[in-house]
């Protein structure tokens, strides 16, 4: 009994000498350290992986310019707008920073942007929050799933998205957002057999896009 | 030091050396991983930063790289134009790769070698804390490329409130130990004081029994731990102390008793013997006188002789076990009750004898002793006319009983546990008419020690005896 006790009592001395002996105490002042001696720091979880083709923010500019006035027909002069540059970094994966270059006009009669992702390029969203002009007058008609593959084409095609692959669901809204106007849209949303989807809304007075989203998490 | 206080402040202190031990590297534990991951997030905001510059990298097109207040407006930009950049404050200094300032929002002094500027490296940061007017800052450093031009780029962040919560789990713990101590402290004592009572008063009561009060027992506490077995234990200690001293006490009574009664048996011949020579020797005696004086010193001195030869068969009896052989218990009452045929005769005394016949591997003269010394005591008891009874069986136990029963004049009750002592008489007149020394139950007494042979005698005044006789089962046998 009296051995167990002193093996016992040893065992506890022990195991208090080895906690004491292995806390980390903290950082002296007026030392330098190494991130290696940080074991919390971990580099390799925030470090960008596609560092070789980041797009920076003149090219994002670009991109975002020739997606709006070029493929979407947007007339980026009329109100004098604004540029606006953002960056963020995506919630999801950490490791990416995502540029948000949007326009404002003066009177803040629209606006409309698109958000890239910085290491690929890739589009992630565009919005259009602008009133079209209306080509199609007869507000009871409906675009045909022909009339809206062509419509989008342009995009999809600058996006090199293949619509082949793609299944298209298609349901229709009214909003007033725009200065109250009634507007009505059809909201597309496209997904394939790997689980990939994207949304495009478009303006059926318009015939135009007026927002496009990679893997939508909620209905726009 | 007494054990109450030894288990009090053994606890105590065991208890303020490892809880404090403990919370003191509780506390520099939490201490460091706050620290760690204050540090951390600060490289990472240092990345970001860093992330930000090349992306914005292309803008810097515009500025002169060689001009300060030119490289201080793109970072202007770049960092402040931002909403990312914008939340938690962190300072900017940026450093040329000959160590002079380039921009900084840092407006303290630093008086000590700003190492990590001098010691910044190119693919790894670098920190190191600093205290600048009573607050604590951790500076961020590493080597970046500009436009294919080094700086070294620093951020900086107040980190006081880390130590401040360190600071805080301190107070918070001495509070804490010290009303832990105090809780512990109080329970300890009330503890120890509770498990060291019964030892307390076991100590008391084993002093009054040193001081020969046998009578002393502890006061049970009904628990079934150690300390209740060992109060348990100690009365039963106590009581077989008592019980033997008692024991001791009636042997030394009795050893006395037998010291006074043999004195007294010897005494008296020897007066006669003594006082009828000496009437032989002084005075004129006739015939008849002198006849009479000496047939008094003659049966005097044959009783002398008697208790000698009755002695030294007691103390034989005592000393050594003789022939054991097989015999009949029937057989040995049979021959017992035709030695005393004349005795009973002579009192017109019936004899009831209902024996079961059983063997038993004894020394067959000194159970004869035995038998007949019983039957001859029941013989003198007995009233003429009356009866004794012997009955002999086996008991569920398979020991062998025999009973004796007279319905003669009894043993008073305060006189049971005496007779069985050598020269006790009930009635030494009569005993002493019938030529009796008082040693026949005694001899009896000593032939059952012998062979251990249980002997009762339960008797009533003026009713009767019954003896009883218990044969251990080992000394029977069903073997002729």
């Amino acid at each position: 009994m009296k051995t167990k006790i002193i093996i016992l009592v040893l065992m506890s001395i022990g195991i208090f000498l080895f906690s004491v002996y292995k806390v980390e105490y903290p950082y002296k002042e007026g030392v330098l350290y190494s991130q290696n001696q940080l074991s919390r720091y971990n580099e390799k979880q925030y470090e960008n992986k596609n560092n070789n083709n980041l797009v920076n923010r003149n090219e994002a500019i670009k991109i975002a310019t020739y997606i709006l006035r070029d493929i979407l027909d947007i007339d980026m002069t009329a109100g004098n707008p604004a540029m606006y540059v953002d960056i963020y970094r995506n919630v999801e994966k950490e490791e990416t920073y995502n540029w948000n270059i949007w326009w404002t006009r003066n009177d803040y009669s629209g606006s409309y942007g698109v958000e890239i992702n910085s290491s690929t390029g890739e589009i992630l969203n565009i919005y259009i929050n602008d009133i079209m002009p209306v080509k199609n007058t007869n507000i009871s008609t409906e675009l045909t799933n022909e009339e809206i593959l062509t419509i989008i084409k342009p995009l999809t095609d600058q996006l090199e998205i293949n619509l082949d692959g793609y299944d298209l669901k298609i349901s229709s809204r009214v909003d007033y957002n725009i200065k109250g106007v009634k507007t009505p849209y059809k909201y597309c949303l496209f997904k394939n057999k790997n689980k990939e989807e994207f949304s495009i809304m478009i303006d059926s007075r318009a015939e135009a896009i007026s927002r496009y989203k990679k893997n939508p998490t909620e209905e726009v | 030091m007494k054990f109450w206080k030894k288990i009090f402040l053994y606890s105590v202190i065991l208890f303020l050396v490892l809880f404090s031990g403990g919370g003191i590297i509780l506390i520099e534990k939490i201490h460091n991983d706050n620290l760690q991951t204050i540090i951390s997030s600060a490289m990472y905001r240092y990345l970001n930063i860093k992330s930000i510059m090349d992306l914005n990298a292309d803008n810097l097109l515009d500025f002169d790289i060689n001009n300060n207040s030119s490289v201080q407006k793109w970072i202007e930009v770049t960092i402040n134009g931002y909403s990312m950049n914008k939340g938690e404050p962190y300072y900017i200094e940026l450093y040329s790769e000959d160590n002079k300032v380039v921009m900084s929002d840092f407006d303290m002094y630093i008086t000590d070698e700003r190492k990590e500027i001098t010691e910044a490296k190119k693919d790894e940061l670098s920190f190191i804390i600093r205290s600048l007017d009573n607050k604590k800052y951790v500076f961020i450093s590493s080597i970046i490329n500009l436009k294919n031009k080094e700086f070294k780029l620093i951020i900086s962040k107040d980190i006081q409130y880390v130590y401040l919560h360190k600071n805080y789990n301190y107070k918070f713990f001495i509070v804490l130990d010290f009303l832990i101590f105090i809780i512990l402290a109080i329970g300890m004592y009330i503890i120890s004081k509770n498990l060291t009572n019964p030892l307390v008063k076991l100590s008391d009561i084993s002093k009054d029994i040193a001081k020969g009060d046998y009578s002393k027992r502890v006061e049970k506490t009904n628990t079934t731990d150690e300390i209740g077995v060992l109060e348990n234990n100690f009365n039963i200690m106590i009581g077989v102390i008592e019980n033997n001293i008692e024991e001791l006490k009636f042997l030394n009574e009795s050893k006395q008793r037998f010291i006074d009664s043999l004195n007294h048996e010897i005494k008296t011949p020897i007066t006669s013997i003594i006082g009828y020579s000496d009437l032989l020797l002084k005075s004129k005696l006739n015939e008849d006188m002198r006849v009479k004086a000496l047939s008094y010193i003659n049966s005097e001195a044959k009783r002398l002789e008697s208790i000698n030869s009755t002695l030294l068969k007691l103390i034989l009896i005592r000393e050594e076990k003789d022939e054991m052989t097989n015999v009949n218990m029937g057989e040995i009452i049979s021959n017992v009750t035709s030695m005393m045929d004349y005795k009973l005769e002579r009192k017109n005394i019936t004899l009831e004898i209902d024996i079961e016949d059983r063997r038993a591997y004894v020394d067959k003269h000194l159970i004869i002793v035995l038998i007949s010394n019983l039957i001859d005591n029941s013989i003198k008891a007995s009233d003429e006319n009356s009866s004794i009874v012997i009955k002999g069986y086996s008991n569920e136990s398979n020991n062998y009983i025999l009973k004796i029963r007279d319905y003669g004049m009894g043993i008073p009750k305060e006189d049971i546990d005496k007779v069985l002592e050598p020269f006790y008489m009930v009635d030494k007149a009569r005993t002493r008419k019938n030529n009796g020394i008082g040693l026949g139950l005694s001899i009896c007494s000593e032939i059952c020690k012998v062979y251990n042979i249980s002997i009762d005698i339960e008797s009533q005044l003026n009713t009767g005896t019954e003896i009883t006789l218990t044969f251990n089962k080992g000394w029977m046998t069903d073997e002729n």
